[in-house]
C-alpha cells in the first residue's frame, strides 16, 4: 500500500475522532496497514503539519494524534520543528500568555534562539506580545487571535498601556447623573441603564472631536500615541433623562477596533462603591426585599473648614513649623500670600 | 472626648500645643510674670507655694501678686490639701495651685459667649457677663458697681443709667440658667486621682478602726465637700434674694457629725475586754482610729464651709464656660440631626435637649435622662419653638434607625420614652469635619482612600489601589502622605520571625479615635501659629499700633497714614476672625 494512501486513511480516522486518537485505535481501525507503513505515513503527516502529536490528557504517559485544521496547516507552513515547539508552548498557555523565561525552561532552547523564533512568529501574525498590568516590564506571548485574560489586561479599567482614570471618572459622572435623575436606583437599574445606553451608542475614533447629530459636539479625549477606537456614548444619545457630560461607556483594549468587553455587574458595583467612598451617594435599604438602593448623600461633605481655610490647614510643612525655626509662622510664605490683599 | 486619651496619650487640651497657646494667651492678657507662673505650673503640675517660689525664680511678693491675679481671673485653681493626722496631732495642711488650662484656652471663645448672650438675653446681660469676664470673679455689689460705671462712661449722660433692680433680675436669670456660677471655695480638696478602670483593684471592706477605714472616710468626706459645692453652685446668695436655708450642706454636715458621734459612742460602748485587747495592740491602730474620727469631723466641717459658704460671707461669682459649651454642643447636635434626618427630626431632638437641660450641669454628659415625647414637645412650646405635628412618629423613627442616636425606653405617662446618646452624633459631626479636612489636604482621591479604609478596616496597598480604583502610584503617594500627617496608621504583619520586608504584609488602616486626637492637637497648633502671626504683624507695625492707641493724636497724622492703617486692620481682622472660626472647631474636638 502506498504511503500517500495510508496518510489519507490516517487523516480520515483522525477526523472521525476530533478529540484525538491513540496509536492503538489507529491499529484497530487500520488492520491492513503494517506498523512500518503507519509510522512512515505519520512522520510524513507530522512534517507536513497536517497532524499534531499531543500528550494524552487521560493518560499523560501516552500520546494522541489530532488532525490539524486546513487553515492552520496553511498558516503554519514553513515553520521549523523548533518554531513549532515554541508555537505549541505559547498555544498551551492560552489567553494568560507565557513569559520568555518560562518558554526557555519548557522548550530547553537558548534565549537568543527563542527571541529569533518569536520574531518570526510575530512577523507571520501567529503570536503577539501583551504587557501585563501587574508588571509593566514583563511581556507575555499568546496566540494572535486570542483576547488577553482580564487578569492580564486589568479588565475594563485599563487602556492599551495604562490605567484609565478618565474612563472611570466619566463612568462615575454618568452613574451620578442617573442616580440624580432617578432619585434612587438599585445596582440592577444602573447596570440596565448602562446596557441600554450601549445599544444607543455610536462608534468614534479616539482622536479629535466627536460629532453627533443628536448631541452636537462632544469632548473626546486623547489616549497615548496609538490610534484606538472606542465605543462612545455621548450623554444626549444615552437617554433624554440624562443631563451629564459626555459619557464613554465602553473600554477599548488591543489595537484592532472596538472591544466588545461589556461592563459586568461587579464592575458597575465598583464604580458605585467609589462614589460611596467619595461621599457623593449613600446606600439605603428602602424596601423590605433587602436590595440596596443608592441615592445622593444627604450629608454633604463641607467644601472647606475653619482649619483648612487658613494656610496651616493645608501646609505641607505644618509639622516642621516652629517659632524661631527655619520654618515659622512669622516667616511663613503661605501666610504672606494669604494676607497679601 | 476632652478627658479621654488615645493610646495612653494625654488629651490634646493638655498637650504641648494647647499649653503653648495657653501661655501666649496669658502673656497677652496678663503679662510675662503671669506667663512665667503658668509656665511653671504647666511644667510641674500641681504645686505648693514654696515649690512655685523655687521653680519660678520670682521674688515672693511678685509671685504672690501674680498668683492673686491669676486666681482672680480663674486661670489658676486653688485647693487645700490636708494630710492625715499623726500621733502628734492633726496632719499638716497646705494650699496647692493648679493651672486651669481649659479656662485659659476657652478665653478665645469670649466674643462668641457675648454674641450668644446678646442674642438670647439682651444688652444688660451682655454688660453683666462682659464685666464678669473682664474681672474674672466679683461679688454682686462689685459687679453692679462695675456695670453702672461702665454704662455711665459709655452713655456720658445721654442714656439713663441701668436700673439696679433690672440688672439684679437679669443676673438672677443668668445664674438660674447656669451662665454664672459661684466660684469654688479655695479650701476644696484637690480633685481625686483618676484611675484607669483596668488598674482598679477590688478591695475588701476595711476593718473598723483600721488605717484603711480612716483613708476611706477621708475620701468620702472629700467627695462630700465637692458634692456640697456642686449643690450650692447655682444657688442665689442672700443679697440676690436667694434662700440661705436652701443651702443643703448643713444637712450633710449634720449627717456627717451624726456619724462621727455614733462612731464615738460605739467605741465607748464596746466591751472592756475588747478595749483591753486594743490597748494591748499596736499604737498605730489607735492612731488610725483617731485619724478616721478626725477625718470625718474635718470632712463634715469643711463640707459645711465649702458648700454652705456661710451666707454672712460674700459670694463670688464667675462665668460658667461649661454652660456655653453645652449650648454650643446642642446647636451642633441639632444642626447635624437636621442635616442627616431632616428639619422635623432636628426640631424633635432640640425638644429633647431643651427638656434635658435642667438635668445636666456639664457639656461632657454621655446621654440624656429618660425623656418622653411630652417632655420634648412641652420644652419646645415653653421655648416658643416650632413643634413638629408628628413629633412622636419622628422620635419613634429616630429610635429605630440603625445609627442609634435615640434608644427607646418603653412607654411612660408622657408617651414613648427615649434616651439620647451624645457621643454618637458628636462623632458624626466630627467625622464630617475630618472628611472635609482630608479632602482639602489630600484631594478627593485622598478622601476616597481614607473613607475606604474607615469602612473596610485594614487593607494592603494593592487592595487600596484596587478598591479605590486608582493607579498604584497615586494610591501609594496618598497613603504615605496621610501616614506622614498622622491620618493613617501602617501595621506590619511579618510572616517570619526575622521581619524581612519581603516576607511581611503591610496593612493600612484609619482609626477615627486616633485621627480625632490628632486633629484636636493640630487645631491647637494652628491656633498657636495664627496667634504668633498676629503678634508678628502687630510687632512689625508697633509704631503704628502705638499711634492708634495713643489718647490724643492729630487727625491729619492719621489721615496721612490712612492706607497703612487700613492694611493693618485688614490683616489683623482676617487673623482674628480665623482664630475665632478655628475656636469653634476646637470646641467640637476638645470641649464637648
Amino acid at each position: 500500500m502506498s504511503t500517500k494512501k495510508v496518510e489519507e486513511m490516517i487523516l480520515a480516522v483522525c477526523r472521525k475522532h476530533p478529540e484525538g486518537v491513540q496509536d492503538t485505535v489507529l491499529e484497530q481501525e487500520l488492520p491492513n496497514v503494517s506498523v512500518n507503513d503507519r509510522a512512515l505515513a505519520i512522520n510524513a503527516l507530522l512534517s507536513a503539519l497536517k497532524l499534531q502529536i499531543l500528550v494524552n490528557p487521560a493518560d499523560p504517559s501516552s500520546h494522541i494524534y489530532k488532525a490539524s485544521a486546513a487553515a492552520d496547516t496553511a498558516r503554519l507552513k514553513g515553520l521549523t520543528p523548533e518554531d513549532m515547539l515554541v508555537y505549541q508552548c505559547i498555544q498551551g498557555a492560552g489567553n494568560m500568555g507565557i513569559w520568555t523565561r518560562d518558554m526557555k525552561t519548557r522548550t530547553n532552547l537558548q534565549q537568543p534562539k527563542i527571541n529569533k523564533i518569536l520574531k518570526t512568529l510575530e512577523e507571520r501574525l501567529l503570536v503577539k506580545s501583551v504587557k501585563s498590568v501587574q508588571n509593566a516590564s514583563k511581556k507575555v506571548y499568546m496566540l494572535y487571535e486570542l483576547e488577553p485574560a482580564k487578569e492580564l489586561t486589568g479588565g475594563p479599567w485599563y487602556g492599551p498601556d495604562a490605567f484609565d482614570s478618565e474612563f472611570i471618572t466619566v463612568l462615575q459622572d454618568a452613574t451620578m447623573s442617573y442616580i440624580k435623575s432617578k432619585g434612587d436606583a438599585t445596582l440592577a437599574d444602573i447596570v440596565r441603564f448602562i446596557k441600554e445606553t450601549v445599544s444607543a451608542g455610536c462608534t468614534q475614533t479616539w482622536y479629535g472631536r466627536h460629532e453627533c447629530a443628536a448631541a452636537g459636539v462632544h469632548r473626546v479625549r486623547e489616549h497615548g500615541t496609538t490610534s484606538v477606537q472606542r465605543k462612545l456614548v455621548p450623554s444626549a444619545c444615552m437617554s433624554a433623562r440624562m443631563h451629564a457630560c459626555p459619557a464613554i461607556l465602553y473600554s477599548a483594549s488591543g489595537s484592532q477596533g472596538i472591544s466588545k468587553q461589556a461592563l459586568q455587574e461587579d464592575d458597575v458595583q465598583r464604580i458605585i462603591n467609589t462614589l460611596d467612598y467619595d461621599g457623593k451617594i449613600e446606600g439605603v435599604d428602602l424596601d423590605d426585599d433587602g436590595v440596596e438602593h443608592y441615592r445622593l448623600a444627604l450629608m454633604k461633605i463641607p467644601e472647606t473648614t475653619a482649619f483648612t481655610s487658613i494656610p496651616c490647614g493645608v501646609c505641607p510643612v505644618f509639622n516642621e513649623c516652629v517659632e524661631g525655626g527655619k520654618i515659622s509662622p512669622a516667616t511663613c510664605v503661605y501666610y504672606q500670600e494669604w494676607l497679601d490683599f | 472626648m476632652a478627658d479621654t486619651a488615645f493610646g495612653g496619650q494625654p488629651p490634646a487640651s493638655r498637650g504641648p500645643h494647647a499649653c503653648r497657646l495657653a501661655l501666649k494667651l496669658v502673656d497677652e492678657a496678663l503679662g510675662p510674670v503671669c506667663r512665667k507662673v503658668i509656665g511653671c505650673l504647666v511644667d510641674h503640675g500641681m504645686q505648693q507655694y514654696g515649690e512655685l517660689v523655687r521653680a519660678s525664680g520670682l521674688a515672693p511678693p511678685q509671685l504672690r501678686a501674680a498668683l492673686l491675679v491669676l486666681i482672680q481671673h480663674n486661670y489658676v485653681n486653688c485647693y487645700l490639701k490636708e494630710e492625715p493626722p499623726t500621733l502628734r496631732g492633726p496632719g499638716p495642711s497646705y494650699y496647692l495651685y493648679e493651672v486651669a488650662l481649659p479656662r485659659i484656652l476657652q478665653s478665645l471663645r469670649v466674643p462668641r459667649f457675648l454674641t450668644h448672650i446678646a442674642d438670647d438675653h439682651g444688652q444688660e446681660s451682655v454688660r453683666l457677663i462682659h464685666n464678669l469676664l473682664e474681672h474674672g470673679r466679683l461679688r454682686w455689689d462689685q459687679l453692679l458697681k462695675a456695670v453702672c460705671s461702665e454704662a455711665a462712661e459709655e452713655g456720658e449722660g445721654e442714656e439713663p443709667p441701668p436700673d439696679p433692680e433690672v440688672l439684679a433680675n437679669k443676673f438672677r436669670s443668668l445664674v438660674m440658667e447656669r451662665y454664672v456660677e459661684r466660684v469654688p471655695p479655695c479650701n476644696l480638696p484637690p480633685p481625686a486621682q483618676q484611675v484607669h478602670p483596668n488598674a482598679r483593684k477590688k478591695k475588701a471592706a476595711p476593718k473598723p478602726g483600721s488605717e484603711e477605714e480612716a483613708d476611706l472616710q477621708r475620701e468620702q468626706s472629700e467627695v462630700q465637700q465637692r458634692q456640697g459645692y456642686q449643690e450650692a453652685r447655682f444657688q442665689l446668695s442672700a443679697d440676690l434674694g436667694g434662700d440661705a436655708a436652701l443651702i443643703g450642706s448643713e444637712a450633710a454636715a449634720e449627717k456627717q457629725a451624726g456619724k462621727r458621734k455614733r462612731g464615738k459612742d460605739a467605741t465607748a460602748e464596746e466591751p472592756a475586754k475588747k478595749r483591753g485587747r486594743k490597748k494591748a495592740g499596736d499604737a498605730g491602730q489607735a492612731a488610725a482610729e483617731t485619724a478616721a474620727a478626725e477625718a470625718a469631723a474635718a470632712g463634715a466641717k469643711s463640707a459645711g464651709v465649702a458648700a454652705g459658704q456661710n451666707e454672712e460671707e460674700p459670694v463670688l461669682w464667675r462665668v460658667n464656660y461649661d454652660e456655653f459649651n453645652r449650648r454650643f454642643r446642642n446647636d451642633i447636635i441639632v444642626s447635624t440631626v437636621k442635616l442627616k434626618y431632616g428639619v422635623d427630626a432636628g426640631h424633635a431632638v432640640h425638644g429633647l435637649l431643651l427638656a434635658n437641660a435642667r438635668f445636666e450641669q456639664t457639656a461632657h454628659t454621655v446621654e440624656t435622662v429618660v425623656l418622653s415625647v411630652n417632655d420634648a414637645s412641652g420644652a419646645l412650646r415653653r421655648a416658643e419653638k416650632e413643634v413638629p405635628d408628628n413629633i412622636d412618629a419622628v422620635l419613634g423613627e429616630l429610635s429605630e434607625d440603625v445609627f442609634g442616636l435615640l434608644e427607646s425606653r418603653g412607654q411612660g405617662p408622657g408617651g414613648e420614652q427615649f434616651v439620647m446618646n451624645f457621643p454618637r452624633i458628636l462623632n458624626l459631626a466630627r467625622l464630617l469635619e475630618l472628611e472635609a479636612v482630608v479632602k482639602n489636604k489630600f484631594g478627593p482621591h485622598g478622601m476616597r482612600i481614607w473613607r475606604l479604609l474607615l469602612l473596610m478596616g485594614q487593607l494592603e496597598q494593592k487592595q487600596v489601589a484596587d478598591l479605590a480604583m486608582l493607579t498604584k502610584e497615586e494610591a501609594r503617594e496618598k497613603l504615605y502622605g496621610m501616614l506622614k500627617a498622622g491620618y493613617l496608621a501602617l501595621q506590619d504583619v511579618p510572616r517570619t520571625a526575622d521581619h524581612a520586608p519581603s516576607r511581611t504584609f503591610y496593612t493600612w488602616r484609619a482609626n477615627p479615635g486616633v485621627v480625632n486626637a490628632r486633629m484636636a492637637s493640630d487645631l491647637y497648633r494652628a491656633a498657636g501659629n495664627l496667634h504668633a502671626r498676629l503678634a508678628h504683624e502687630m510687632s512689625k507695625k508697633e509704631e503704628l499700633v502705638q499711634l492708634l492707641e495713643a489718647p490724643s493724636v492729630a487727625s491729619h497724622v492719621l489721615e496721612r497714614r490712612e492706607e497703612e492703617i487700613a492694611a493693618l486692620r485688614a490683616v489683623t481682622t482676617r487673623l482674628e476672625a480665623s482664630l475665632l472660626d478655628l475656636d469653634a472647631q476646637i470646641m467640637l474636638f476638645n470641649d464637648v
